[in-house]
């Protein structure tokens, strides 16, 4: 319990009359990359947006560094939204300057080199970039950030396979490795070979945690092959 | 941490502020330039249309600032706490309270700055007019022959600037409970903010007529007649203001809890 980042206990969540998450439990320690991993719909977004206190769950504990989600917890984990948060009337700059007045983590020397590495201009209007400079802006700020719990939610969903590489190597590259990065996705191969840990989520159920190495050797397949076996029927 | 919200909300709403105060103190000079010809003197047709224009334009600007600043407010907490935005601003380590005050905040301190850039641009026109020796000795003159340079009169005046900063708050916060409101549907968010407002304002209304129609006003006439009784007349209002100012300060608090609880349990970004 001591060596708990997150503690998730009996964690429920309804919307309207659909369970988005049914009586969840599971803990995370440091230092490790997980894939939360479940079909679209299964409450992998839900299990995340709870996590970094823009949802409230119905019942249930949630204690990530020691504290619920507030103030304190924002200040440890980064998040990478499944859509991006920018106004069209800001730049990348003033956006390095938000995180660097609210996030003592924030490492600005090393979000500038990544963008002058990608031919981002720091001056660049929001609404001058394409979709996925605007993807790759919100990666170099969320993993610029020496968090100790990274949450990023489909990082690589609706990219083509050299951006997929690109995400996975910035990710592998920056984060910080006394955290944990939580990443969710139903697109397992891309992301599999960077695995510690793998959460199987299905119907607001977690149905498996476990390490990816104890999964390959006790059902003698890779996760990829598991997962497409498991939720053949709902998937 | 609320200094920087309020460092961030400032430096957004300039990119507004600043062209639409610059445009009307420009419409101002000029006006205070062409307004004593044609309104004073003998000028030719010509001269009297265009100075007639340019003083329709400062009207016009006038309307416009108050409209831009209203739409400007709102827009800014719709979508900067209620739509994409949010999952920037939610997800910084700071309390939903803060959030909501620092952009009531600087609001109102914009809505102050306009509230004096218009009265700057009406000054400019008045002291063109009749000059600025005869303006400072006017001025001068008003608070020599009247009790306005009294303590009484200044405090007076000052608890009215505070009421009409309270009062203000009270409306901007009524506003933001109503966004708050509406964006918990799942569709249609701003048709039923606009429903909120008018049900929060209807909701209000019924509860000041229940109050009138029930409320014992002799027992209050007396009340007040005591309690004024032996003051003079600032010291009268200065009772009134601050009554006024408790009434819209408890209202505040309402729309402000209100609001926080929705933003802190019930968020409903799409």
């Amino acid at each position: 319990m001591s060596n708990e980042l997150v503690h998730i206990a009996n964690l429920n969540k309804n919307y309207s009359v659909v369970k988005a998450l049914d009586d969840v439990s599971l803990d995370l320690e440091p230092g490790h990359i997980i894939g939360l991993l479940g079909p679209n719909g299964s409450g992998k977004t839900t299990l995340i947006k709870i996590l970094n206190g823009l949802l409230r769950p119905d019942s249930g504990t949630v204690v990530i560094d020691g504290e619920a989600p507030g103030p304190h917890t924002k200040s440890v984990v980064s998040y990478l939204p499944d859509r991006p948060y920018f106004a069209d009337w800001m730049k990348i700059g003033n956006i390095f300057d938000l995180f660097e007045d609210f996030y003592t983590d924030f490492d600005r020397p090393r979000a500038e080199y990544m963008c002058q590495t990608l031919h981002i201009p720091i001056d660049m209007k929001m609404k001058n970039m394409s979709k996925g400079t605007k993807e790759k802006s919100q990666l170099i700020l969320t993993m610029s950030r020496k968090a100790k719990l990274y949450l990023l939610d489909e990082p690589i969903a609706g990219v083509d396979p050299a951006a997929r590489d690109f995400i996975m190597d910035t990710i592998l590259s920056n984060y910080n490795p006394e955290g944990s990065v939580l990443i969710s996705t139903h697109l397992i191969s891309d992301i599999e070979q960077v695995l510690d840990q793998a959460v199987f989520i299905r119907n607001g159920h977690v149905i498996l945690h476990d390490s990816t190495d104890n999964i390959r050797e006790r059902e003698g397949k890779s996760v990829d092959e598991l997962f497409r076996e498991m939720f053949r029927m709902t998937y | 941490m609320f200094g920087k919200l309020c460092k961030y909300e400032w430096k957004y709403m300039m990119r507004f502020f600043l062209p639409m105060w610059g445009m009307l103190l420009v419409l101002g000079i000029i006006n205070a330039f062409s307004a004593p010809h044609w309104l004073f003197n003998y000028v030719s047709e010509g001269r009297e249309i265009a100075g007639g224009l340019l003083f329709f334009a400062l009207n016009m600007g006038f309307c416009a600032v108050i409209i831009v600043t209203m739409v400007v407010i709102i827009q800014r907490f719709y979508n900067g706490l209620l739509k994409d935005e949010g999952y920037l601003m939610f997800t910084l380590p700071v309390k939903s309270g803060m959030l909501i005050n620092s952009k009531l905040l600087v609001s109102l301190v914009l809505m102050f700055l306009t509230g004096v850039v218009c009265l700057a641009a009406i000054m400019a026109i008045v002291i063109s007019g009749i000059g600025w020796g005869d303006f400072w000795e006017g001025f001068v003159w008003i608070f020599r022959n009247s009790d306005l340079s009294g303590l009484e009169w200044t405090m007076m005046i000052l608890w009215l600037i505070v009421l009409i900063l309270v009062a203000s708050a009270s409306s901007l916060y009524k506003i933001y409970t109503a966004m708050a409101l509406g964006h918990l549907a799942k569709k249609h968010r701003v048709g039923w903010s606009v429903a909120a407002y008018l049900g929060i304002s209807f909701l209000g209304s019924a509860v000041s007529n229940i109050f009138m129609f029930n409320a014992d006003w002799d027992a209050i006439g007396d009340a007040l007649h005591r309690m004024v009784t032996g003051m003079s007349i600032p010291q009268s209002i200065v009772v009134m203001e601050l009554v006024a100012i408790a009434f819209y300060a408890v209202l505040s608090l309402i729309y402000f809890f209100i609001t926080r609880y929705i933003l802190e349990k019930r968020l409903n970004l799409e």
